[in-house]
């Protein structure tokens, strides 16, 4: 059973990746951009902090793992949720049809058949920066930080896909959805590049309880990093991302199972 | 036992009214008024095992969203629909092993990779075994010729060799029932003709249940033994196509090219169904009226260029049964 679905994801992700090499121009011009555009971020995110040297106590090479902490997870959930990217136009599109008549679990087919190798070159940017960061930090590699941190980048990656997933799935309900889910994107992404202490009160609440990706970077780090900052919350917090990430899951899916029995199709 | 049976189905969809310029927009965005649309509305049906059905219906009938409930795409707002003992919507992957799906407006086939890497995976999504896979890809491609574009990648097939494609991949898992969502759009004479000649092979075969919309009404007086009309979501005839023809047939039609256009047309006992320019539609009673008695009081009145009687095609009537209704 979970042999078949393995092999099947790896036809299908390779399928629509072969389609894309078709097109092997664009797709390099893509890969290049992403290069650039990750390392222009670095670069400013550096310059800002040579500059003020610490934000609310935390020193260059912390913020940039905390940075690569978040970018690795999210660079991986981008490549898994590679379709849920434009999924609105998708549904709007009535592509749904073709996947329903399938005998496979609609959520596992659509993100297998589509599988961007752009956000490939982003995650392997992703890991060189993590990899950097991690050494500029005084950690260093032993069984137990290397299980943490891998814990950490799974569930990370985890609770931003399913926040992701959530977003797409409103599109079954308002036809639309492309401009939540940017938002969304960009806004989990941005808010776990910095310490959440920078925000206010609300922000952190919103980013703890509501949109939890302080789970993805900030609580964790407390632990690799022991900062010991807990902005009053329970310091277990710093353990909690799986658990956080298990109730994302069950939360996103029961949305999605819901949201499939309200798909629309087109008219023509 | 029917091995699709269809009780008091209904479709409605609720259209959100939108309106105009920003603040319309931006209004509209937070109001939940909206209109339903029944696009289908208690229907009822049942298919037997090995039958050929044709599901016609003017545009927007509610043809496909039949058939996108009956393959479990939809589910519907009300009734109940059996298909071999599985309700779709529910039982969907049960389901979609049992059945074959092709939309002529779609193709189902990944559109920038040879046709037959599409068939491959299609045997492992369908987990077909590989002797089976082989009996039945050579046996498609023998019988819709296949061979010379197999490895061609399908956005550069034309229209009809991707259609032969399509129904091939709704068939290499040998399904029960193959629903057609408009298989012959598109296709030129030739073409639609090889179509058929397949459907009525695969279903005499194969004991294929086949279930197909159109707008040729060549498709279904070729290749189907039943009817079913739907009109606004109802359905308005389901019987053999010979029953139809006897029942509306008695109804004849006479083009008339006049020698101008005349702006009030009156005839008795004849209706006047259409008009187009100098030329006249007129349709009358076999039984009531004769050809002659129509055409003397024509010239009588008006001055006429030219005029054919035409016996009722399956096309006319149906076309009338659109227009008019059942009566
Ligand atoms: N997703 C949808 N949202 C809103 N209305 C819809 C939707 N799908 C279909 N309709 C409406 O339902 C009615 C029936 O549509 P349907 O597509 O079933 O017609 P059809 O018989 O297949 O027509 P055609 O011959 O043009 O394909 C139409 O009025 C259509 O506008
Ligand atoms: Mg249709």
């Amino acid at each position: 059973m979970m042999r078949r679905y393995i092999k099947l994801y790896f036809l299908l992700a390779g399928a629509y990746v072969r389609s894309r090499l078709q097109y092997r121009l664009s797709f390099g011009l893509m890969c290049f951009g992403i290069v650039v555009s990750e390392a222009c971020l670095l670069g400013l995110l550096g310059a800002l902090l040579a500059k003020f040297r610490t934000v609310n106590g935390w020193t260059w090479a912390e913020v940039v793992f905390l940075y690569g902490l978040g970018n690795v997870a999210h660079s991986f959930m981008r490549i898994l949720g590679s379709q849920l990217d434009d999924f609105d136009r998708y549904i709007i599109r009535g592509e749904l049809d073709g996947v329903l008549i399938r005998p496979v679990p609609p959520l596992f087919y659509l993100l297998a058949s589509r599988v961007e190798l752009i956000h490939v070159s982003r995650a392997l940017t992703s890991v060189a920066i993590f990899v950097v960061a991690f050494h500029l930090t005084d950690l260093r590699w032993t069984l137990s930080v290397a299980l943490f941190t891998f814990t950490t980048i799974l569930s990370g990656g985890v609770i931003m896909f399913t926040l992701m997933l959530i977003s797409a799935t409103v599109a079954l309900w308002t036809t639309k959805s492309g401009k939540l889910t940017d938002l969304l994107v960009a806004a989990t992404k941005e808010a776990a590049i910095f310490p959440i202490s920078i925000y206010p009160l609300a922000v952190r609440l919103l980013l703890t309880f509501i949109l939890p990706v302080a789970f993805v970077t900030y609580y964790p780090a407390q632990q690799l990093l022991q900062k010991g900052e807990f902005l009053g919350m329970p310091e277990s917090f710093q353990f909690g991302a799986p658990v956080v990430a298990l109730v994302m899951v069950c939360a996103s899916y029961l949305l999605w199972c819901s949201g499939l029995r309200r798909y629309h199709s087109t008219g023509s | 036992m029917p091995i699709i049976t269809v009780e008091h189905l209904s479709k409605h969809f609720k259209v959100y009214k939108r309106r105009t310029g920003f603040w319309g927009n931006l209004s509209s965005t937070f109001s939940r008024e909206h209109d339903i649309i029944k696009a289908v509305d208690n229907v009822n049906f049942t298919l037997e095992r090995g039958e050929l059905v044709g599901y016609i219906g003017a545009n927007g009938a509610g043809k496909s969203t039949t058939i996108k409930m009956l393959t479990g795409i939809l589910v519907p707002t009300s009734g109940h629909i059996d298909v071999m003992g599985l309700m779709p919507y529910r039982h969907r992957k049960e389901n979609t092993r049992r059945i074959g799906v092709v939309f002529g407006q779609r193709t189902q086939l990944w559109w920038d990779l040879p046709v037959i890497d599409s068939f491959e995976l299609l045997k492992h999504i369908y987990e077909i075994p590989q002797n089976l896979y082989k009996q039945n890809l050579e046996f498609f491609s023998e019988l819709l010729q296949l061979q010379p574009f197999l490895s061609t990648p399908v956005r550069r097939l034309s229209l009809g060799q991707r259609m032969r494609c399509d129904l091939t991949a709704a068939l290499l898992h040998n399904p029960e029932i193959l629903y057609l969502d408009e298989p012959t759009i598109g296709l030129d004479v030739v073409a639609k003709e090889q179509v058929r000649q397949f459907l009525r092979q695969v279903n005499a075969e194969r004991q294929v249940t086949v279930i197909l919309t159109t707008h040729d009404l060549n498709d279904v007086e070729k290749v189907c033994q039943r009817l079913i009309i739907i009109d606004s979501g109802k359905i308005i005839y389901n019987g053999a196509i010979d029953a139809l023809k006897k029942r509306y047939g008695k109804t004849r039609l006479l083009i008339v090219d006049l020698a101008q256009a005349y702006s009030d047309i009156q005839l008795e006992g004849v209706d006047l169904t259409r008009r187009d320019g100098n030329r006249i539609w007129l349709a009358f009673d076999r039984d009531t009226t004769s050809a002659s008695e129509v055409i003397a009081q024509l010239t009588a009145r008006y001055e006429i260029q030219d005029l054919t009687i035409s016996e009722p095609e399956i096309e006319e009537i149906v076309r009338r049964i659109y227009e008019l209704g059942m009566h």
